[in-house]
């Protein structure tokens, strides 16, 4: 079976987590800083 | 009942639900805040998934879901690059645009950039307008034609009916409603979107065994599907990155998605804004792709000239689900191409009849009198679309491979510097703009973009050089025009 390389995996589901996470990470931090 | 008339339902109330939408909206319109800008007044879930749902055509649920399909995982670079793309509007120029935007009274792009450096000869103005015209013009005619391919492939209407069908509704419900009638329709079609890209890629990847075996069998089939290089090295992945990466740069200049940060009822409402923006560009897009990927795996027959790539997400649904889910899934398709129409039409029709009429030649001044011009643009802009589509113009098509690039270039650089630095003069602006579309052009046409590098990349450089070094030599010249005053 073949080997799938490790950046497939960082491309399917790393980047689009840190996209998604990083959004709603910034808007909660952001609304503490702005409280 | 037949599969077919299911279908044939479910769109007939999508299309009715448009243009009571249309109708709702008309009669909040009474003045010129109205109609271009809905009063300002969006919230924050309608300017997110309104302003995502006008920036991404038909392109994300049919051409980027093909791309996907004939390239593999390597293709899915066009999903950070324009997440990239959301992140520079989203976080860089949203905030400030419509404060600034609102400060100044602006409605359109053209008449934010002439408040801002001021414009007494319309320069500024006459060179947004018709970047606008030209660019905006044909794309609308152009996704006029996809609405009828679209309702010609899934209700089996002819290609003038799937035209005149699709095509008369979006005029409708612009016409009446104006911006908010626009970006309502957007927001519901941007709905209809994501769900249908969350939906059909969990069931094509879990039809194909799951995660791991749908990338074990793209491997089998080829290796290099399964990687993020496709395969490439050296300058052919070089040039690979810099296209797809480079698209999330036109982005900033798209007035048909920058208007609706403008229409933001206030700062507050930016921020929630941004947190829906890019969940929603982090599920259409990988959604789209994780559905080539699996796609290529149950339909492999497509890449061997079975079919055409693109059509794989109507193929699939058709295939896979009852017919009144594959109607709601097949409304994803028109609402990708009509939320971008009824967009660009609008903002067309504001450029005609606001920076134009209204502000070039004076007329039309009235409140009254403005939203009556406005409606007419959009009746004739759109009438004329239509007649283009159905007579297949080839020479208004042409304009449509410079729209993207040509708005980015046009507009980006001057937006991002004129919010962020004091560095622009009015002179720089008008240099950017005419070097952002004029390299845009000339590098299309010279086929430096098949052979070196996606246009929009040099291009949005040059007009940000041009910007910066036009207005520094401008800012030394009026200093040495005026002497210091004697102490």
């Amino acid at each position: 079976m073949p080997t799938i390389p490790l950046a497939t995996h960082v491309m399917l589901i790393l980047v689009p987590l840190v996209f998604g996470l990083g959004a709603l990470a910034h808007y909660l931090l952001r609304g503490r800083r702005e409280r | 009942m037949s599969a077919d008339a299911i279908i044939l339902g479910v769109t007939a109330v999508y299309m009715a639900i448009l243009l009571g939408i249309g109708f709702a909206a008309g009669r909040l319109t009474r003045s010129p805040e109205d109609f271009f800008l809905a009063g300002r007044s969006l919230g924050s879930w309608v300017t997110a998934i309104s302003s995502t749902a006008a920036s991404e055509s038909g392109w994300v649920v049919l051409g980027a879901v093909g791309m996907t399909y004939v390239n593999g995982v390597s293709a899915l670079w066009f999903a950070p690059g324009c997440l990239l793309g959301y992140v520079a509007n989203l976080y860089v120029l949203a905030p400030r645009l419509r404060s600034e935007a609102a400060r100044q009274g602006s409605l359109t792009l053209p008449d934010f950039l002439a408040d801002r450096f001021g414009d007494p000869c319309h320069v500024i103005r006459l060179l947004g307008v018709a970047v606008i015209s030209l660019s905006l013009g044909g794309y609308v005619a152009a996704q006029m034609t996809a609405t009828g391919k679209a309702m010609q492939a899934i209700l089996g209407l002819t290609y003038p009916q799937g035209i005149l069908a699709g095509g008369v509704i979006i005029v409708v419900y612009t016409l009446m409603g104006g911006f908010r009638a626009v970006s309502w329709t957007d927001f519901f079609q941007g709905t209809i979107m994501v769900v249908a890209l969350v939906v059909m890629p969990v069931l094509v990847v879990a039809e194909v065994g799951g995660y791991g075996a749908m990338l074990h069998r793209l491997a089998a089939i080829d290796p290099n599907l399964a990687t993020v290089s496709g395969g490439r090295t050296g300058f052919a992945l070089f040039g690979f990155l810099a296209g797809l990466l480079g698209i999330g740069l036109g982005y900033p200049g798209q007035p048909h998605v920058l208007t609706r940060y403008m229409a933001a009822s206030g700062s507050e409402k930016i921020r929630q804004t941004q947190v829906i923006a890019m969940v929603w560009g982090v599920l259409v897009f990988f959604g789209a792709g994780y559905l080539g990927l699996a796609g290529r795996v149950l339909m492999p027959q497509l890449a061997a000239g079975g079919g055409d790539p693109e059509q794989l997400f109507p193929l699939l649904a058709r295939q896979m689900l009852h017919p009144l889910v594959a109607g709601v899934m097949l409304a994803a398709i028109l609402s990708a191409i009509m939320s971008t129409v009824s967009s660009q039409l609008l903002v067309a029709a504001s450029a005609v009849s606001r920076d134009l009429c209204e502000k070039v030649l004076g007329v039309a001044r009235s409140g009254h009198a403005a939203v009556l011009a406005g409606r007419a643009a959009v009746l004739v802009l759109g009438a004329a679309a239509l007649l283009i589509s159905l007579q297949d113009v080839r020479v208004v098509f042409w304009f449509v491979l410079f729209a993207w690039s040509g708005l980015g270039a046009a507009f980006g650089p001057v937006l991002l510097l004129s919010l962020w630095t004091d560095a622009l003069t009015r002179k720089g602006v008008i240099a950017a703009m005419l070097t952002g579309f004029g390299v845009t052009v000339a590098w299309k046409l010279s086929g430096l973009s098949d052979t070196v590098i996606y246009e929009l990349v040099p291009a949005f450089l040059l007009a940000t050089a041009a910007a910066l070094a036009v207005s520094r030599l401008d800012r030394a010249r009026g200093r040495r025009a005026a002497p210091p005053a004697a102490a």
